[in-house]
């Protein structure tokens, strides 16, 4: 018992982040012993508790005062100095820095003393081994449940200590008993039980050991949800059809919410399993927020994208929204939305059938599989762009190729298609090769130059990509396992953020302004209100961000708005509850009117550390919504308006012993591998016939809706068999339940002699076994006999039994008990049976 | 903890884990669950191929003597067992044959039990009940062993040098006619020698008077038959307190054991003298032995008296006039009876007077019997009052 006291209190000392954490266990083992003794003193039991509590109190205040080293002068002055300011900190509001940490320590170490003396109490005085193991259990799952430090071998070996130990008691028990009751014992058995104890115990051990992670989840809450999916359906259909309550829409949200579909209605249950979904290996402190997708188009309930295939001018190809990128090239994002970013890396493992989408990290840059990104895409006709050596890397990324080509040529030459030739014919072949490949993108060119052959303006007629705008990445091919993303985590401060400018790209301001006619007046009055005069758009951005959290209350019970009001006026002004689709929906609404450009994006809030595989483990109830702004400068910064998440988790930090200034010293050495060499020219080359970035044809291309998630559960008859069996179950269950209440209620507060007593007088009046009102015991168990030997024996022992407790000097022999109760079940057992009946006169 | 609240257990950690998302408790509970499946498939193999043999070395014994038996207990299954408790369910005060043994695989263990038989009467050695459970004591298995002997306890024998048995009054010209198997003072007839009649048995005035060998046989002596009359009306009979019970002799703890034994001892005196004893039990249904002197009427008054108890409200007064009427002039009567209302001294009185001595031994603690003493010893009634410190 102390080795397990002793273990309690080392899993505390693992936790603990403080300073010398060993005092923990040195407290268990202290306070284990000292409670030994006192346990096994003579003392009366109301001396021992106060001794016991006495003790812990000075060595929980002696241990706290010796480390805090904040308090001035020695050890005396300490102890001194401590209790003030610690009887301030729990009665008082004096609740501030050392002291509140102080305070925590004398707390933490009373409470692991009187774990101890608890759990040796109980073994020793009470001599009830499973209560004594109930205390350092607490503590020890206490530990796990707060702290991802705790480590799950120390869970094991508790158990094994805790089987041998449960051994041993029982053998003590009934050795005890056995003495009590003169019966001899042939030989020690003492031996005998440790080894099987210790058999027990590895066996314990090794199950947990091998036992699957999660498997509660993964087993039963499939089943869960979809019954509880059921049931809400039923109800729903039921409300409906009584017209009780507004019925929700089919399907509802949470099947929508980690499908990351390319639109997506707001509100109505939802119900988020603990599902693994998603397992990631980041060499961070902390997991990180995974981007599935954003959406730019407000519908009034919901979200949606405005990025769409098209078909070119001669209105034969329809051109789609994506881009194919081979694995390890980089989205040729600007210097714009580079400033002020780290690259971050992860390894992604889908642990259920994804969506198609690849998962990133804020911005993303490349991934280690062929992948297709969408993105935003601006409409040009003979669009000028002037071209000079400084402002080459401010074209389009799609036409700087070309621009380069014509800086470098001498167009001196003939006037062809498109501009002055070049006056050397294998520059001009380039040219002509590079002219040709944008006409497949449906991007038309032509050019002029000066009388010296310089180029001057280029002129683009079609569709551009917007590298910077970056809306979803999709597998560009079947994967089977995981892969790797690398994504630009913002690291602008506030006061950066708030520097930025407010003039935004025309591809920002056209698609991420936008707001739905039912956004209402008071919505943009409210909104003004929450920033007042504040002008700066990052300062607007935090006034309404914090507004949200701490004016709208989090549930996940939302239903839908009422036909033809605006979801963001809904959450706003009448619900005023919401969960994060609710949140993120109202502060880009928000946002929006005041002119800051701003975008729903969903994916996953930070998982939680998986200790078995280092990484980070994302569940399905970590699906989330959240809000990203535009800075110029900065591009896009996320926000966390929902109240349930903390601020701040945006940015991850590196792990110890990585300086997190450079990609490499982030990517973990296992997964880390060197990305091939950036082109001369800022324009990857992203087709698989290595030609720039060009939208695929509509007969290969991703419509743009990738695959819902597969259900790893069970199919729909499977379901409704299980509903059904759960209903027949259940209301069976009710029904036993409540025979059993019926039955045992006058049982209630009888001893067991008694109780079985009373029943079988119950079970005696069906047979036709009439108690009497003067009849003793023993003549009542006569009446019996005429039923034969198989019911008057077990009758006689019950009898017995309540004859020696009712009538006897002491109370009833345990084996005496055990025997009735047997004879209880005997006589139950055979209730229907022949000799049970009613003998026919 | 029993396997109902680890069941319980299990499923409030399952509920948590999924509920609350407490995926640590994931292997715990698998771990519980391990415990729970293997205690219980410890607990079937616990009991199974126990066999038991009991035997009884001496079966019939008095109180104070010893009840010796060797009872020996096999596992016959390959499985060894932790602890196996045996739980003997004697009728017999004091016996204990419980054990708790540890058995290897195929083994056997044996022991013997003596106990000292306090208390009269038919007891049943066995059943046993063999109980085991698994080492954390989850479940629990209780198998009834029905090996079982009767064994009788005759009463205690009392010390009754103070009582002297009535004898009967013979008239000179009565003989008995009877032969003797011994040598007594009456020589009751003459015949003839036959091979192997003793040479000190020859008449040698006869055979010189008849001119041939003659033998004399003898009678027995002139002793009476004794009848024992135990009274059992139960209105009579009363438990001592333990301040009254006689150092030494705790089975003498009342009226009855003291009038049962006092019978029992009476009658194997007399019969040790070669008296015929005839046995009156005075209860509701009266019991009554006609006078016998073998090994088969003690063997029976000596298991009457192991098993007799107060039963019914039948006066020792309507015992004496109806069960007396089979004592004649040449018997003794014997009455062990603690009743002291002192309404049967007239019947008493009147078979003395029709010249059967009657001998009167009243069990009484406290003295209350002063007046009818005196009324028996006026009836020339012999009294004794027991116990003897009275």
């Amino acid at each position: 018992m102390l080795v397990i006291v002793v273990l309690a209190g080392a899993s505390v000392s693992e936790v603990w982040t403080g300073d010398t954490p060993w005092r923990f266990w040195l407290t268990a083992l202290v306070g284990g012993v000292i409670s030994l003794v006192i346990s096994r003193s003579q003392l009366s039991d109301g001396v021992a508790v106060l001794l016991a509590l006495g003790a812990g109190a000075i060595f929980a205040s002696g241990i706290t005062a010796l480390f805090s080293y904040h308090l001035e002068g020695g050890i005396r002055d300490r102890l001194w100095e401590f209790p003030v300011p610690v009887f301030k900190a729990l009665f008082g509001d004096d609740y501030s820095g050392d002291v509140r940490q102080m305070t925590a320590e004398f707390l933490l170490t009373l409470t692991i003393w009187l774990t101890a003396w608890i759990a040796m109490w109980m073994l020793i005085r009470v001599r009830t081994s499973a209560l004594a193991l109930i205390s350092p259990w607490v503590l020890m799952l206490a530990n796990q449940f707060i702290s991802e430090r705790a480590h799950a071998v120390l869970l094991v070996v508790l158990v094994g200590l805790s089987v041998v130990l449960l051994v041993l008691a029982r053998l003590d028990i009934k050795e005890a008993e056995w003495k009590r009751g003169g019966v001899p014992v042939s030989e020690s058995l003492f031996s005998r039980a440790l080894s099987i104890g210790l058999v027990l115990a590895i066996i314990a051990s090794g199950a947990m050991i091998t036992a699957p992670q999660a498997w509660s989840q993964s087993v039963l809450e499939p089943l869960i949800t979809n019954t509880v999916d059921r049931f809400k359906a039923v109800r729903e259909y039921a409300g409906s059809s009584l017209g009780l309550k507004e019925s929700r829409s089919a399907g509802g949200p949470s099947s929508q919410f980690s499908s990351f579909s390319s639109d997506f209605s707001v509100g109505g249950y939802l119900q988020l399993s603990a599902q693994p979904e998603v397992l990631v290996q980041a060499n961070t402190s902390s997991a990180p927020y995974l981007v599935a997708r954003s959406y730019d188009i407000y519908t009034g309930g919901g979200w949606s994208s405005s990025s769409s295939g098209y078909r070119d001018q001669s209105g034969s190809i329809r051109q789609s929204p994506e881009l194919r990128y081979s694995p390890n090239w980089e989205v040729a994002l600007s210097q714009n939305v580079r400033n002020q970013r780290s690259p971050l890396q992860i390894q992604v493992t889908p642990l259920t059938p994804q969506s198609g989408v690849l998962l990133t990290v804020d911005t993303y840059l490349m991934a280690d599989v062929p992948a297709i990104v969408r993105m935003g895409w601006i409409s040009v006709t003979e669009a000028p762009y002037a071209l000079t050596v400084g402002t080459l890397n401010q074209l389009p990324p799609d036409i700087q190729l070309l621009g380069n080509l014509l800086l470098q040529s001498q167009l001196a030459g003939e006037p062809g298609d498109w501009g002055p030739m070049a006056t050397s014919p294998s520059l001009q072949s380039a040219i002509n090769e590079e002219v040709n490949d944008l006409a497949k993108r449906g991007i038309t060119v032509y050019w002029d130059a000066s009388t010296e052959g310089i180029v001057q303006s280029l002129y683009v007629t079609g569709r551009l990509p917007v590298f910077d705008d970056v809306e979803a990445v999709f597998q560009g091919i079947a994967l089977d396992g995981g892969y790797r993303i690398t994504g630009l985590t913002s690291t602008a401060s506030s006061d950066q953020l708030a520097a930025a400018s407010a003039d935004y790209p025309g591809w920002v301001t056209d698609r991420y302004l936008q707001t739905s006619d039912t956004v209402t007046d008071r919505t943009r009055e409210l909104t003004r209100e929450i920033v007042g005069d504040e002008t700066n758009p990052y300062r607007q951005s935090v006034l309404i961000e914090q507004w949200l959290r701490n004016n709208i209350a989090y549930d996940l019970e939302v239903g839908l708005p009422p036909k033809g009001q605006d979801l963001v006026d809904y959450v706003l002004f009448d619900h005023r509850y919401g969960y994060c689709e609710h949140y993120a929906s109202a502060m880009t609404v928000m946002l929006r009117t005041l002119g800051i450009p701003a975008r729903v994006v969903v994916g996953y809030s930070p998982g939680q550390r998986d200790a078995a595989t280092g990484g980070f483990l994302y569940r399905q109830q970590n699906a989330h919504a959240w809000v990203e702004a535009f800075f110029p400068g900065y591009g896009w910064i996320p926000f966390e308006p929902t109240a349930n998440r903390p601020l701040g988790e945006f940015t991850t930090e590196s792990a110890p012993g990585t300086n997190g200034d450079t990609t490499e010293s982030q990517v973990p050495e296992d997964i880390s591998e060197t990305a091939p060499p950036a082109a001369d020219i800022p324009t990857p080359d992203v087709f698989a016939d290595n030609s720039l970035a060009t939208p695929l044809p509509t007969d290969v291309a991703i419509d743009g809706v990738p695959p819902q998630v597969v259900d790893a559960g069970i199919d729909d008859r499977l379901t409704d068999l299980l509903i059904r069996g759960a209903v027949v179950t259940g209301g069976a269950a009710l029904m036993l339940s409540g025979i059993w209440l019926a039955w045992n209620w006058s049982l209630r507060g009888l001893s067991p002699a008694a109780s079985l007593m009373r029943r079988l007088q119950r079970v005696g009046g069906w047979a036709g076994v009439r108690h009497g009102t003067n009849a003793t015991p023993r003549e009542y168990a006569r009446r019996f006999e005429e039923r034969g030997p198989m019911v008057s024996e077990p009758v006689k022992r019950i009898t017995k039994a309540y004859e020696i407790e009712t009538y006897g000097p002491g109370a009833v022999r345990d084996q005496i008990l055990l025997d009735a109760q047997h004879a209880w079940r005997t006589l139950r057992t055979g209730l229907w049976r022949p000799r049970w009946r009613r003998r026919r006169r | 903890m029993g396997w109902q609240r680890t069941v319980l257990l299990i499923g409030l950690l399952l509920f948590a884990s999924v509920m609350w998302d407490l995926t640590f408790l994931d292997p715990l509970i698998v771990a519980l669950a391990v415990l729970l499946v293997a205690s219980w498939l410890w607990n079937k193999t616990t009991l199974t191929g126990l066999g038991l043999k009991r035997t009884i070395i001496s079966d019939r014994v008095s109180v104070g003597e010893k009840i010796r038996e060797e009872i020996v207990i096999a596992n016959r299954s390959r499985i060894p067992k932790l602890w196996v408790e045996l739980d003997d369910r004697s009728s017999l005060p004091h016996h204990t044959a419980s054990r708790v043994l540890h058995l290897r695989g195929r083994s056997e263990k044996r022991w013997q039990v003596e106990t000292v038989a306090v208390q009269r009467g038919r007891y049943r050695l066995g059943p046993m009940w063999a109980s085991g459970s698994d080492p954390l004591g989850l479940f629990q298995s209780l198998h009834l062993m029905p090996v079982s002997h009767d064994v009788m306890v005759y009463p205690a024998r009392v010390d009754i040098s103070s009582i002297t048995l009535p004898t009967a009054h013979l008239s000179g010209g009565r003989l008995a006619h009877r032969r003797a198997m011994t040598t007594t003072v009456s020589a009751g007839s003459i015949r003839d020698y036959a091979p192997g009649d003793p040479l000190n048995r020859i008449s040698w005035s006869a055979t010189a008077r008849r001119g041939t060998l003659m033998v004399k046989e003898f009678e027995p002596d002139p002793t009476s038959d004794v009848w024992v009359l135990v009274d059992l009306n139960e209105t009579w009979h009363q438990m001592f307190l333990d301040d009254d019970v006689l150092p030494g002799q705790p089975h003498l703890n009342s009226t009855t054991e003291y009038i049962v034994s006092l019978g029992f001892s009476l009658s194997e005196a007399a019969m040790a003298r070669e008296r015929r004893v005839g046995l009156v039990v005075n209860r509701d249904e009266p019991i009554r032995l006609d006078p016998a002197t073998n090994e088969r009427q003690s063997l029976r008054i000596s298991e009457i008296l192991a098993v007799a108890t107060p039963a019914g409200t039948r006066t020792l007064a309507e015992s004496l006039v109806i069960d007396a009427n089979r004592v004649s002039r040449t018997s003794g009567l014997v009455i062990i009876t603690a009743d002291t209302s002192g309404d049967w001294v007239g019947a008493a009185a009147g078979l003395v007077e029709r010249l059967i001595p009657v001998t009167a031994i009243i069990v009484d603690r406290h003295a209350d019997s002063a007046e009818i003493v005196q009324r028996l010893a006026r009836a020339r009634v012999q009294v004794h009052r027991f116990p003897p410190n009275q």
